[in-house]
């Protein structure tokens, strides 16, 4: 696998927009985060962003086809 | 030797000679539980009466001439497996209320149909996102070799009582390493069937596109007797593979002569303290390996597995984080919190690499029949110790326990984790890592290096006992 361009988009480095995100999801999702969670969110939700721009930094063709295969 | 340490094998052996009978074995377990599991806290839930039960209904069928290759071996399931008549709590405060289980585990049913005796339900992390053995509802699994320190997990409890001499065999799940990792902390072999060969089938899931099932064991040839037991189609989990048995117990002594081995370098050969190499570096000349080989994006494998997991763990559990959060482990609910956030193509990008790192394994493995890679980055840490040194960096125990296991669990190969002890210390293992649906080369090799005195437990002394 190749690494996309740097050009193209990727995920803020943006303490802000994590904050704000963490606000966004749990809404969109229904949860009431505790503030007495909310660090451990933040730190968790950090290192799953990490992960994602390892991920999301890779270069797969369109016809690339995901893991599970459903079978009828 | 004592019954404590005799091998599945053996133990099976004498209850078909009618050397003993189902009921001293399982008598002899539920005895030393009961002695020493207060310092190991390895079992939930013990289950004496109907383990004495299904002894007798062993021993019925030995005095009816009926060989069981499994006949009064006792052994234990990690508390996520169904269990007639107890709550499948899942190391959960919250699914402990759930009502007791209508019926066994497909995987307890095939073990015991071979003969084996559920003694009990093992301790694990909650909701099998642990790597530690740490709970904070049931308290931790210690390790038998040394109670401060931590059994592994999520299979904590599998791992404690098989190390622990409490019983030959058990059972658990391993989604990134949860089998692996107590194995190489309790010095102990454990197999991670390739993904979708064991049934799922009433267990308690955690992330469906990487949830595994396997034993847990002292020896390779126990590993694949329950293994052989258990193997086959299953159309109650839609995930297992619709292939007929393949035996592997009479494989084993056909030896490694003609096998490719490489151990993995690059991402393998980064991040771990050096026992970790010492003990790859030990299985490998033993076996006269001298290449090596490399899955470039491995960590990008990795990376990709997290999410998955992430993701899948906190669909699984949104109801229940909706409505009790406060009654989740705080470790667990946060992270499966923050997993409720992923964005949809962030994990579909994942599955996509899931693929794309399949292929990169099988083209290694055109050139291959095994691979070696460490187990874990270190031996076992202390309980309650939350930071590590790995390559001069300050890290988290509980997230890069699995550095080394996830990336091969993302695509569902087989492995045998094998146990190396340095020194007079704890142990550290080595995963034995074979194509798909080839357990058989990889129980080969453990058998091999067992035989070779290179790879085997080792009794735990637990304290008080003579």
């Amino acid at each position: 696998m190749q690494s996309r361009k740097p050009n193209l988009p990727s995920i803020p480095d943006d303490p802000a927009a994590l904050a704000a995100f963490i606000d966004a999801g749990a809404a969109m999702s229904g949860l009431a985060v505790d503030p007495a969670y909310r660090e451990g969110v933040k730190i968790h939700l950090n290192a799953v962003t990490n992960a994602a721009k390892l991920v999301l930094a890779q270069k797969l063709p369109d016809d690339a086809e995901p893991g599970p295969v459903f079978e009828p | 030797m004592s019954m404590e340490w005799k091998s599945a094998a053996a133990l099976a052996e004498g209850v078909n000679k009618k050397e003993l009978s189902a009921a001293d074995a399982v008598s002899a377990a539920l005895q030393r539980i009961g002695a020493f599991d207060e310092k190991t806290n390895a079992f939930t839930d013990v289950l004496a009466a109907r383990a004495h039960e299904k002894a007798a209904t062993i021993d019925k069928r030995i005095a009816r001439s009926e060989h069981l290759p499994l006949a009064g071996v006792p052994f234990a399931v990690k508390n996520l497996f169904d269990v007639k008549g107890i709550p499948t709590r899942a190391g959960s405060k919250i699914n402990r209320e759930r009502k007791p289980a209508l019926h066994d585990s497909v995987l307890i049913e095939r073990l015991e149909e071979k003969g084996a005796v559920l003694v009990g339900a093992a301790n694990m992390g909650e909701y099998a996102y642990d790597f530690t053995g740490e709970n904070v509802h049931d308290g931790a699994a210690r390790n038998p070799h040394n109670p401060e320190y931590m059994t592994g997990g999520s299979s904590s409890g599998s791992g404690g009582a098989v190390a622990a001499g409490y019983v030959p065999l058990a059972l658990g799940s391993d989604t990134n390493g949860s089998i692996r990792v107590p194995a190489s902390f309790c010095g102990l072999f454990g197999l991670k069937p390739t993904y979708g060969r064991l049934s799922r089938a009433r267990s308690f899931p955690f992330v469906a596109s990487l949830d595994h099932l396997g034993p847990l064991a002292r020896s390779a040839m126990d590993l694949a007797l329950s293994y052989d037991a258990m193997q086959g189609p299953d159309h109650e989990d839609p995930i297992c593979a619709q292939r007929e048995v393949e035996p592997v117990t009479t494989e084993l002594v056909k030896g490694v002569k003609g096998l490719r081995i490489a151990r993995l370098e690059g991402y393998f050969a980064k991040m771990g303290v050096p026992e970790a190499y010492d003990a790859v570096d030990k299985v490998a000349k033993a076996l006269d390996a001298h290449e090596s080989a490399e899955l470039e994006d491995a960590a990008v494998a990795r990376a990709s597995a997290y999410l998955i997991t992430a993701s899948e763990g906190a669909a699984l559990h949104l109801d229940r984080l909706r409505e009790r959060a406060q009654d989740f482990d705080p470790d667990v609910r946060d992270r499966l919190i923050a997993g409720a956030m992923i964005p949809a193509a962030w994990t579909v990008q994942a599955q996509k690499v899931r693929r794309h790192f399949q292929e990169q394994a099988r083209r290694l493995f055109e050139r291959f029949d095994i691979l070696l890679a460490p187990a874990t980055p270190t031996r076992a840490p202390k309980i309650g110790q939350k930071t590590f040194r790995l390559d001069g960096q300050e890290m988290l125990v509980r997230p890069n326990i699995g550095i080394y296991t996830q990336p091969i669990s993302f695509i569902g190969l087989p492995v045998v984790a094998v146990p190396v002890w340095p020194d007079d210390g704890l142990p550290i293992g080595v995963q034995v890592i074979a194509p798909p649906w080839r357990e058989d080369i990889a129980l080969r090799v453990a058998h091999q290096l067992e035989r070779d005195g290179v790879c085997a437990s080792r009794p735990a002394k637990l304290p008080g006992a003579t």
